[in-house]
């Protein structure tokens, strides 16, 4: 099986990405103060989207990756996890604003999204390795 | 509560980059060891 970077690119990456993409395009459109450019769900839906990505393409490794397989699985349920959570903390602060600092929120999730692009990163450098072989 | 929030990022973020670290050195010293023997034998 062949997996270039390229693919990573296209489906998961910039997949993962449309929400941040759609909200920009509708802050851009619409009048000021109607809709905020960055939100933290659209980075907590794009840390889940390379999460479930990667714990997709684990299940296709070959066997001889055992160890650096389960280090990698445990990392993404990790991740996915606390996204959860953070998801479940946004949509409360949605309601009651005085509970959740949103700007605690959204620095929180995009540092966790970067850290993502990073881990999927280095998942999908070795899954193209293997399959250049 | 924020306290928290940015602890728990912090931990994980470190952990993550560590984790990608190690993935990336991992991935470069078992391909690079194979390669060299497939080298070797050719």
């Amino acid at each position: 099986m062949k997996f270039s970077k390229s693919k990573w690119l296209a489906y998961t990456f910039l997949v993962g990405l449309l929400p941040v993409l759609t909200r920009l395009l509708a802050w851009a459109n619409t009048t000021t103060g109607m809709v905020s450019p960055i939100a933290a769900s659209d980075f907590v839906a794009f840390g889940l989207v390379l999460h479930v990505s990667v714990i997709n393409e684990l299940e296709h490794l070959p066997g001889k990756e055992k160890e650096w397989k389960t280090i990698q699985n445990g990392t993404s349920l990790v991740f996915v996890a606390l996204y959860s959570s953070l998801y479940a903390l946004t949509i409360i602060g949605e309601k009651n604003a005085s509970l959740i600092d949103a700007n605690v929120m959204l620095r929180s999730s995009m540092i966790l999204a970067m850290v993502s692009t990073l881990l999927s990163l280095s998942v999908f450098h070795r899954v193209s390795k293997l399959g250049s072989k | 509560m924020s306290n928290l929030i940015y602890a728990v990022t912090g931990l994980v973020s470190v952990i993550g980059i560590g984790v990608a670290i190690w993935s990336f050195i991992d991935t470069r010293k078992t391909y690079y060891t194979e390669y060299k023997n497939r080298k070797a034998n050719d």
